[in-house]
């Protein structure tokens, strides 16, 4: 029984950092109409970010959280004025391309920088389990749960409160009619994808203590992120969230109880469940097509 | 007196079909002056050129004496030309409160935007009555007096409304035409277009014939009405 | 680029063929012809691949087919010793089946999901082929796999073997192109909703591209085990996939030649970009992006420009603009005036006399709830066969809803529809547009991209036969097929006065036309019941009047007509009977005096204009 919470636990860890992914992703999608294959290089950037302040540069890891986000959501913003705002007319699979070609650039630019060996970025909180009734939880694992869903509440206030927030939901919902408001849809496109791309970051620079750190780890991220907002419903806040904490916890039990070797199977199994269930994701509409 | 909005000679294309053909028209301040034509005959190109979501080949367009040709529809929003689009194009998954402070989004004076707001839920209180309702779960015709009123709280000085009666019941045609009417009464300037002719000509001070991308007939609504191809063609003789 | 081929075209396909087949013997760095060859393998991949592209589907998983090709056909050969041409097919086979069973749980739903779900299913296959180490050897991969025949000794059988393939696929694509499954293929692309109320069938139209499409990636999947000889799971990385997307878009999607041009383009890039090893990929990355932001519609095209641009500036002629070729129509051959020389005309059987005092269609007790709201409630009402029946009433007063429960478009909640006696709950829209039932839709409906004519021919398509192997190898009957629609269309576009804008893009058309266009597309399909939604939308007094005359016209050639409108002088000029609704409910019905008097229709819908 105490295993079973403890994987639930585990699940739920894994689950908001997906949920984190899902957001972004989801994000850019309804908003700019783009499929962002370059997601989960953001996230990898932000986990070496953090590596080379944090354990190389000997920053404190918070502060390395921070810059980790700022960086990659600078790149994001860059990335969006010069490569996605000139193509934004064009047929969808162009964009889709065009972060294809990102994708593999960030990638082997990364593996150039630095080597493809895994890295261990130590741990910034002392090795200490703590004692959460029956379960044991360490420090940096309780920090990752709450940090990810101290964000995703932060990111939600955001959305429903602050103008630009409304700005966003009012161009994700009908961009004409949002520029005619006065809203200048550049400004949220690009503000969109910096903030999907610091996501990412914070997502990665979260799990980097947790697990190594390489090169190559982007592109099945990227593949999981897209599992989490087709489970969730394109479009969906809330679908990314739930489908992402659904994905951490089915991985986790799955990779407990069944074969870890399979464990990122169970990300295509649930798409699989999900379509033929309910197609439209867990909490999707109708309304927005994929490519 | 100069005009408050003037076209010249403009010209607009959608890739390489012209939409518009040299056209030439104005509107001073306190008016309504409507568009009629067919759809197709490029009505809503006309508003869509002047609010910015389109930008002409060839040609001027001023409002206020400043050029505005080019400029993007944040800054010309800005000026206080607010575009009404056709098709209502609420937001629908926001309230109808949350509606109405999109329209709101340029301005920052937070204490007259209650007031407005809160003299637009007396004008409109079925608005009042379903302000924290989602916009997508509106009837047309209630859906259509929140596009108004959120344009209306945008504080225009051109108010640009695209075919308000598009896909309404008769019924409810005449509510709209009826707030058109106030808000015209009210001193605010009114560029309408309209494929309801009969609507269009009893509410305008001056009409124009659109016809194929061209302005074919320009005057005072009630000579138009009595014009031979506009009853004709328009009016169902 | 207008394709069946011009004569430069097959002149230079002719050249291109001829220095292919001397390959191997002008050339004689192996280096080369191994190059050829895997290239060769790509052309394969990225046209099968640009056959999903040619239905609308992007797929992101064709590596599984591929791999599940490869996989089968090696281990067929190494355990059990099947010999290589049985292993060869059961490779496609396989693929096949995985195709269509991925294909008949995905694109029933929505077609893009085919595209994650391939993807699912790729790295799936991938990690059963890492994990299942009895049979697939693991990591360590298959060894030893035996080449095609004793005789395969070297890269030159290889070479003629796979052009041979490449070849046979190409002129397969190039007929099925420019058959009757082409141009439903091609409807598809356009609008897909459209072209299931005139009788196709996006889904199975879509099942039959991921059919094909499998199938040769399995057969070059063998191709590449007894190459290689060698066979691992890193066949199935993800980034083999990208490639084949990459080359297909790249090298110019929709067209023929762009993805084989694209597949050599990114088969040698890469080995040229060796020399900066490892910068290699990076480069390769950046390349894409590039390209994405200067020649988005691909390479081909991007030549084709050039070329055009030299030509012009070495000759001094300026060509005329062409139509956009991204989506160009296979099968016109006309003049530029829109001109056909003139055909011998076929009997097309007519529509048959109908009986006024039989029922046609059935409404039952109609229910449709979404979301918490009754759209429509317990309505009742029959259509009469030969007669004109308006539907009236408010803005969401149900009236669209119940015509696309009629067309199955949307969904039915309680209650039953018959047509003719039969029930048409459980049909799809497709089904229902075969039974005769024709409708336009209330927001301009039409394939934007083809001409005005082309877009009647696809109509009148969609009741013709399907059959691949038909339209592949009995060239006559493909040809009929055509001509019967050609001539059709003509028909139409005399009918409803649209024959000057015959060759003219649909989307470029001014409004009123293109509603009469849309009409047109609808009878094409030759209905007996025509429904029409909101038909004079739009429209100035002189074009309704037009409708009408046009309305009166086609039922009196037997059609019936049932019609949704707000335009009360063409409803009540037109109609035999008026049904009003109100609220998703029937609140009267009769002949039009009778429904123009009525009080509860005053109230809730006329005001105070009757």
């Amino acid at each position: 029984m105490v295993e079973f919470v403890q994987h639930l636990l585990n699940g739920f860890l894994i689950g908001g950092i997906y949920a984190l992914m899902g957001i972004g992703l989801t994000l850019i999608f309804g908003v700019m109409n783009v499929v962002n294959f370059a997601h989960g290089q953001f996230y990898m950037l932000g986990a070496f970010v953090v590596y080379t302040v944090f354990t190389l540069a000997g920053v404190p890891y918070v502060l390395a959280l921070v810059v980790a986000a700022m960086a990659v959501g600078l790149l994001g913003v860059i990335t969006e004025r010069l490569l996605l705002r000139p193509i934004r007319d064009q047929p969808p699979d162009v964009p889709m391309l065009a972060t294809i070609g990102l994708s593999i650039f960030l990638a082997n630019m990364a593996l150039i920088i630095w080597d493809p060996t895994p890295k261990d970025t130590g741990l910034p909180f002392p090795l200490v389990g703590v004692k959460v009734g029956p379960l044991t939880l360490t420090p940096m694992r309780l920090f990752v749960l709450v940090a990810a869903f101290a964000i995703i509440a932060g990111s939600h206030l955001f959305l429903q409160r602050s103008r630009m927030g409304k700005a966003i939901r009012a161009t994700f919902q009908d961009r004409e009619a949002a520029a005619l408001m006065g809203v200048d849809v550049n400004v949220v496109n690009m503000v969109t994808f910096g903030w999907g791309a610091a996501m990412a970051a914070l997502a990665g620079g979260l799990l980097a203590p947790i697990f190594q750190v390489f090169p190559t780890m982007g592109a099945i991220v990227t593949a999981k992120s897209f599992a989490v907002v087709i489970v969730g419903g394109l479009g969906s806040f809330p679908g990314a969230i739930l489908a992402g904490l659904l994905l951490g916890i089915a991985e986790s039990l799955g990779a407990g109880y069944v074969s870890s070797g399979y464990r990122d199977a169970i990300a295509f199994i649930l798409i699989i469940v999900v379509l033929v269930v309910r197609p439209t994701g867990l909490l999707g509409h109708e309304t927005h097509k994929l490519a | 007196m100069a005009n408050m909005l003037r076209m010249t000679n403009v010209e607009v294309y959608y890739g390489s079909v012209r939409a518009l053909d040299s056209v030439t028209l104005h509107v001073d301040e306190g008016e309504l002056v409507t568009l009629i034509g067919s759809n197709g005959a490029g009505k809503s190109t006309v508003l869509k050129t002047v609010s910015g979501l389109t930008s002409p080949r060839v040609g001027a367009i001023e409002f206020l004496n400043q050029r505005i040709d080019g400029m993007s529809p944040t800054e010309i929003v800005r000026l206080g030309v607010v575009h009404c689009p056709e098709g209502r194009r609420v937001f629908p998954d926001m309230t109808v409160r949350e509606n109405l402070d999109m329209g709101a989004y340029t301005r920052s004076d937070k204490d007259d935007i209650a007031t407005d707001r809160d003299r637009l839920f007396e004008r409109f209180p079925i608005l009042h009555g379903r302000q924290h309702q989602r916009a997508g779960d509106l009837s047309g015709g209630q859906q259509q007096m929140l596009a108004i009123a959120r344009a209306v709280l945008a504080q225009p000085r051109l108010l640009m409304l695209d075919e308000p009666s598009l896909g309404l019941a008769p019924i409810l045609v005449e509510q709209v035409a009826e707030i058109i009417r106030e808000l015209h009464a009210s001193g605010t300037t009114i560029l309408l277009n309209e494929q309801n002719a009969e609507m269009a000509l009893r509410l305008a001070d001056r009409t124009y014939v659109l016809e194929t991308g061209r302005i074919t007939l320009e005057g005072a609504s009630e000579d138009l009405l009595q014009n031979e191809h506009v009853r004709k063609s328009y009016l169902g003789g | 680029m207008a394709e069946p081929l011009t004569r430069t075209s097959r002149y230079l396909l002719a050249g291109l063929l001829a220095i292919a087949v001397l390959l191997p013997y002008t050339v004689s760095d192996q280096f080369i012809i191994r190059l050829a060859i895997q290239s060769g393998i790509f052309i394969l991949l990225a046209s099968a691949h640009n056959i999903l592209m040619k239905v609308g589907l992007l797929s992101l998983g064709p590596v599984a087919f591929y791999g599940l090709g490869a996989y089968v056909s090696a281990i067929l050969t190494t355990r059990y010793d099947v010999p290589f041409p049985v292993a060869f097919l059961a490779a496609g086979l396989a693929a096949t089946a995985a195709g269509w069973i991925i294909g008949r749980l995905t694109l029933r739903l929505r077609a893009a999901y085919f595209v994650l779900v391939t993807l699912g299913f790729a790295e799936c296959f991938r990690l059963v082929a890492l994990n299942w180490i009895d049979m697939t050897n693991g990591p360590m991969g298959i060894t030893a796999v035996p080449p095609p025949a004793r005789w395969f000794v070297g890269y030159v059988p290889y070479f003629y073997f796979i052009l041979m393939l490449v070849v046979l696929t190409m002129f397969g694509l190039y007929r099925m192109e420019h058959s009757t499954i082409g141009r439903a293929m091609q409807a598809i692309r356009q609008n897909e909703l459209l072209a299931g109320s005139v009788g196709i069938s996006g889904f199975r139209y879509m099942l039959l591209a991921a059919l094909i499409a499998s199938f040769i990636m399995g057969l070059a999947g063998s191709f590449y085990a007894h190459f290689f000889q060698f066979l691992g799971p890193e066949i199935l990385a993800f980034d083999l996939t990208i490639a084949i997307v990459v080359m297909v878009v790249a090298g110019g999607r929709a067209t023929l030649i762009g993805p084989v041009l694209g597949a050599i383009v990114f088969t040698v890039l890469p080995e040229v970009l060796r020399v900066v090893q490892v910068w290699r990929m990076a480069i390769f990355g950046l390349l894409l992006m590039l390209m994405m932001l200067f020649m988005p519609d691909g390479i081909w095209p991007a030549l084709q420009r050039l070329a055009q641009r030299c030509f012009e500036r070495v000759t001094g002629r300026r060509t005329p603009a062409v139509v956009p070729s991204s989506f160009g129509s296979p099968s016109e051959g006309f003049a530029a005036d829109g001109s056909r020389p003139p055909v011998p005309t076929r009997v097309e059987h007519g529509v048959a006399p109908t009986d006024r005092s039989q029922t046609l269609l059935t409404v039952e007790r109609l229910c449709v709830h979404f979301g918490g709201v009754q759209a429509v409630h317990m309505v009742d009402f029959d259509v009469k066969a030969g007669e004109i029946l308006s539907i009236i009433g408010p803005n969401g007063a149900g009236k669209t809803t119940i015509l696309n429960a009629i067309t199955r478009v949307g969904p039915i909640t309680d209650g039953e529809i018959s047509h003719q006696d039969a029930l048409l709950n459980d049909l799809r829209s497709y089904e229902v547009a075969r039974r005769g039932i024709g409708r336009t839709f209330q927001h301009t409906s039409l394939f934007p991209d083809v001409s005005t004519r082309q877009n009647l021919v696809l109509a009148h398509n969609g009741l013709e036969p399907e059959s691949l192997l038909l339209n592949l190898f009995r060239t006559d009957a493909s040809v009929q097929a055509a001509q019967d629609a050609e001539v059709a269309a003509d028909r139409i576009l005399e009918r409803t006065r649209l024959l000057p804008y015959g060759a003219s893009l649909a989307r470029s058309l001014p409004y009123g036309h293109q509603r009469v266009l849309e009409l047109g597309i609808a009878l094409a399909a030759r209905p007996s019941l025509l429904l029409l939604d909101e038909p004079a939308a739009g429209l100035n007094p002189v074009e309704v009047s037009d409708l009408m005359a046009t309305i009166q016209r086609i039922r009196h050639e037997g059609v019936t007509v049932v019609l949704v409108e707000h335009d009360m002088k063409l409803v009540m000029s037109v109609s035999d009977r008026i049904v009003v609704l109100d609220h998703g409910r029937k609140i009267a019905e009769g002949r039009p005096e009778e429904v123009r008097t009525n009080q509860r229709v005053v109230e809730a819908y006329l005001g105070k204009r009757g």
